[in-house]
């Protein structure tokens, strides 16, 4: 969902991701960071 | 609002410096907006006796002057005045100052004559109008002492203060000292004018009624007799000019003096003027006209008030501006002078109507202090006395409608409570006191309250909690520390979420990553999956391939496989805890479950066999199922929808289908392209965690040895392990620890749709070693319980 300031966004920028459709991919080199 | 500080001072004894006291004002919630020290821009101009005159051989408007400033040197000064004479002292402004008027002494050549510096009139020394000719020094000031110095002024500081609404009492010189003498804990020494008086009484030829006692509370009258017009004295002048006002002339300029140093606005009449010497006081009449001061014509209203005389001719507006035709001129010579208190909100608003904002009705909106009206009477008789009038005796005074000013209760309690701060009632009383509140009962009185009177000038202060915001700020808002506010309650987390947490951490540690795929579907993504493709559906889809509300996690979860599948990334095990929808076949809102679902690829499962992920699924299972401490599990053999035909089956809790495990089919998996098995574990976390759960009573431990046995049996294949182990507990007992399926075996000796479940059994007792007969009798229990129950036969 993209509705405005969302808690994604915080997420992205607490551990500097920088593609928000890497949280939804589930691209296991990217869950594996977490 | 703005003050000297030499005025302050005939208040009360400031002696901190004037920034410490600009500190304090502010503190006090009068609000220093500049500070200006005056006599602090004639830096540079000091003392200088003339030497010599000599004509200016070039020109015959300007002399030159030589001076002498007390370091021998005689300096030659073009000047265009021509009053002064050999040996006079004269202000000289040095060479680098700059002027009050901004103006920069700089050395020049006048008509080729050099000037180094420049005499002073008193005008250029901001000092009075006085531009006639150069200042001539009074008696024999020493040479190179600074004017200021010189000539007496005080070092001096005017401070503009930013006064509030509520503040009625601070619009006043004394009402600020009040208060800073109360904040520096020094006496305040209200003014006592002592006059004398002389001449008729007024009786006779002054009088005063209040017809509309809703619109003056207070009228007070006096008399002045032996009046002359003219001049105000520099002092007053300079005063006056300071804090904005303009001098006009004797009297106006000390009904303005009075205003500013008192706070109280009053007006002047010519005596001689007013018809019968009569004031009157009522609302207007609609469409009354008057003509005031500034010679307009006003028309007013009945929400005005006027001053009328005898023939009940209106002859002011009442605390906004006197009229025209009793105003007082050059030729006056007895004044009749008015102090009253009116109706706040009446002088807002005929101010405000006829767009009339003064000084006056400025003060008299927010309230002045009527019981001020005889002191502030008998200071205008003692200034108009310098001047040569003389004060008639007697006083006239008519009361309207005061406000009520009884003693209030306030509670030393309320006071803490409000603060968070504790205060007891010595201190507040120790606070409130300077300022003029009064204490008539005893302190700490009855149930902690005390009564307190709240003085006349304070015509902002009648509730409880204005008493208590004037303890705090007395105390000093800045004083009165902070701490966090008590929490009544904490947070802690839901048995739900403590759960939640509990299933990820044991999924995390068994290697499964969480994964968060999008809740929407594409339409055909269920029917890939082999669900049913009932679902709700978005009216306004970002796109369609996200236009379904999920059923299931599934079609998410194996979507990420695919696509790590597709980036050469194989052997991924997922998890999400997410919601699902199921539609409401009558068209209703879809019921929402929270479902667990975890996807586990063949090659993480380790192990070998094509049942490998399927049993490591059973394997996460048992795990989750054992972190819950969740009894009542069991699984049956049949195939959930889009799972493999023979390796799949449904959770049950206590009988309840709750969820399904197993691996998923084939022809699904070939059609999301995921080139290896997969397995997938799904429970209804709602109806799962709904049931009791997390708790693990303490079970004993035996010391004794145990007897290990191993049953292999022959049944159907439609017979499943679970039930046949199920058999072997419930017979077995409590003397049966343990049971696990080892084996599987099928072969032809065994015949088709039969084969061989081979179980180890673990037989102990807590309080004795179990002897060979009890084994065997155990044994042979369980033997018939099964044979009996499934269609079994013993396999040695």
């Amino acid at each position: 969902f993209a509705f405005g300031f969302g808690i994604d966004r915080l997420a992205l920028m607490r551990h500097g991701v920088d593609d928000l459709r890497e949280l939804f991919t589930n691209d296991v080199r990217f869950l594996r960071q977490f | 609002m703005k003050v000297l500080l030499s005025w302050l001072r005939e208040f009360a004894p400031i002696d901190c410096s004037p920034t410490e006291l600009a500190e304090q004002l502010s503190d006090l919630g009068l609000a220093v907006e500049s500070m200006d020290r005056l006599g602090a821009d004639l830096d540079g101009i000091v003392v200088a006796e003339v030497l010599a005159l000599r004509p200016h051989p070039d020109a015959d408007k300007v002399q030159l002057v030589e001076v002498d400033l007390g370091d021998g040197e005689a300096l030659q000064i073009v000047c265009g005045a021509f009053n002064m004479a050999v040996g006079d002292r004269v202000p000289l402004a040095t060479l680098g100052t700059t002027m009050p008027n901004g103006m920069r002494i700089e050395r020049r050549k006048l008509r080729g004559e050099l000037s180094n510096g420049m005499l002073c009139s008193a005008t250029e020394l901001g000092l009075g109008d006085d531009h006639s000719g150069i200042l001539i020094l009074p008696g024999t000031p020493s040479l190179g002492t600074p004017i200021p110095e010189a000539l007496g002024i005080v070092d001096d500081v005017l401070y503009d203060l930013e006064v509030n609404p509520n503040r009625p009492d601070a619009m006043s010189v004394a009402g600020v000292a009040r208060d800073v003498a109360a904040r520096l804990g020094v006496p305040f020494t209200q003014l006592d004018p002592q006059v004398t008086t002389a001449g008729a009484d007024l009786g006779g030829r002054a009088s005063v009624s209040i017809h509309d006692a809703d619109l003056c509370g207070r009228f007070l009258a006096r008399v002045l007799d032996g009046v002359t017009v003219g001049e105000s004295p520099a002092w007053l002048a300079n005063r006056l000019t300071l804090l904005g006002m303009r001098p006009i002339n004797s009297i106006v300029d000390i009904s303005n003096y009075v205003m500013l140093e008192l706070g109280q606005p009053n007006h002047t009449y010519d005596l001689a003027k007013v018809s019968g010497g009569h004031l009157g006081v009522r609302w207007a009449r609609d469409g009354e006209r008057i003509v005031t001061l500034d010679d307009v014509e006003r028309t007013l209203t009945s929400g005005d008030g006027v001053i009328v005389d005898a023939d009940d001719v209106a002859i002011g507006i009442a605390g906004v501006m006197g009229g025209a035709s009793t105003e007082i001129s050059d030729a006056t010579t007895s004044v009749l002078l008015e102090m009253a208190w009116w109706q706040p909100m009446a002088i807002a608003r005929s101010s405000a109507r006829l767009g009339l904002r003064s000084e006056a009705s400025m003060r008299f909106e927010r309230g002045a202090d009527p019981e001020v009206l005889e002191l502030a009477a008998r200071r205008f008789a003692q200034l108009a006395a310098e001047a040569g009038a003389t004060l008639a005796p007697g006083t006239v005074v008519v009361d309207g409608d005061l406000p009520d000013r009884s003693p209030i209760a306030v509670r030393t309690r309320r006071v803490s409570d409000l603060l968070g701060s504790r205060f007891t009632g010595e201190q507040i009383r120790g606070l409130l006191e300077p300022i003029g509140f009064g204490f008539p009962g005893p302190a700490d009185g009855a149930d902690g309250t005390q009564q307190v009177a709240i003085p006349s000038y304070r015509f902002d202060s009648a509730t409880e909690t204005d008493v208590v915001e004037e303890v705090a700020r007395m105390h000093g808002y800045s004083r009165l520390g902070s701490s966090m506010p008590p929490a009544a309650r904490f947070g802690s987390l839901t048995p739900r979420q403590r759960d939640r947490r509990l299933l990820r951490e044991v999924l995390v540690g068994l290697a499964v990553d969480e994964a968060m795929p999008m809740p929407f579907l594409a339409p055909v993504d269920l029917e890939r999956t082999g669900l049913p493709g009932e679902a709700a559906t978005l009216l306004n889809p970002l796109a369609v391939e996200e236009s379904v509300l999920r059923t299931s996690l599934r079609p998410g979860l194996l979507r990420s496989l695919a696509y790590n599948a597709s980036h050469r990334t194989t052997g991924v095990a997922l998890f999400e805890i997410g919601k699902g929808w199921t539609p409401d076949p009558h068209g209703g809102m879809p019921a929402e479950r929270e479902v667990l679902a975890v996807a586990l690829a063949a090659s993480a499962a380790g192990g070998i066999g094509d049942d490998a992920a399927a049993r490591h699924a059973v394997r996460v299972l048992d795990t989750l199922v054992e972190a819950l401490a969740l009894h009542g599990i069991t699984l049956e053999q049949v195939a959930p929808a889009g799972l493999h035909p023979t390796r799949s089956g449904d959770v049950l809790l206590d009988g309840v289908a709750v969820g399904a495990v197993g691996e998923v089919d084939p022809a699904v998996l070939a059609e999301w392209a995921i080139p290896e098995r997969v397995a997938v574990v799904e429970l209804d976390l709602d109806a799962l965690l709904a049931a009791p759960h997390g708790e693990r009573p303490y079970g004993k431990i035996s010391r004794y040895p145990s007897s290990d046995i191993d049953l292999a049996f022959v049944v159907d294949d439609t017979v499943s392990a679970a039930a046949v182990e199920a058999t072997i507990r419930a017979a077995g007992g409590d003397d049966l620890v343990r049971v696990a399926l080892f084996d599987v075996f099928r072969g032809a000796q065994l015949g088709d749709g039969r084969r061989s479940l081979a179980f180890s059994l673990r037989l102990q007792a807590t309080d004795r070693t179990l002897t060979d007969s009890e084994v065997g009798e155990l044994r042979q229990r369980v033997i018939d319980a099964v044979a009996a129950a499934h269609d079994a036969t013993l396999r040695s």
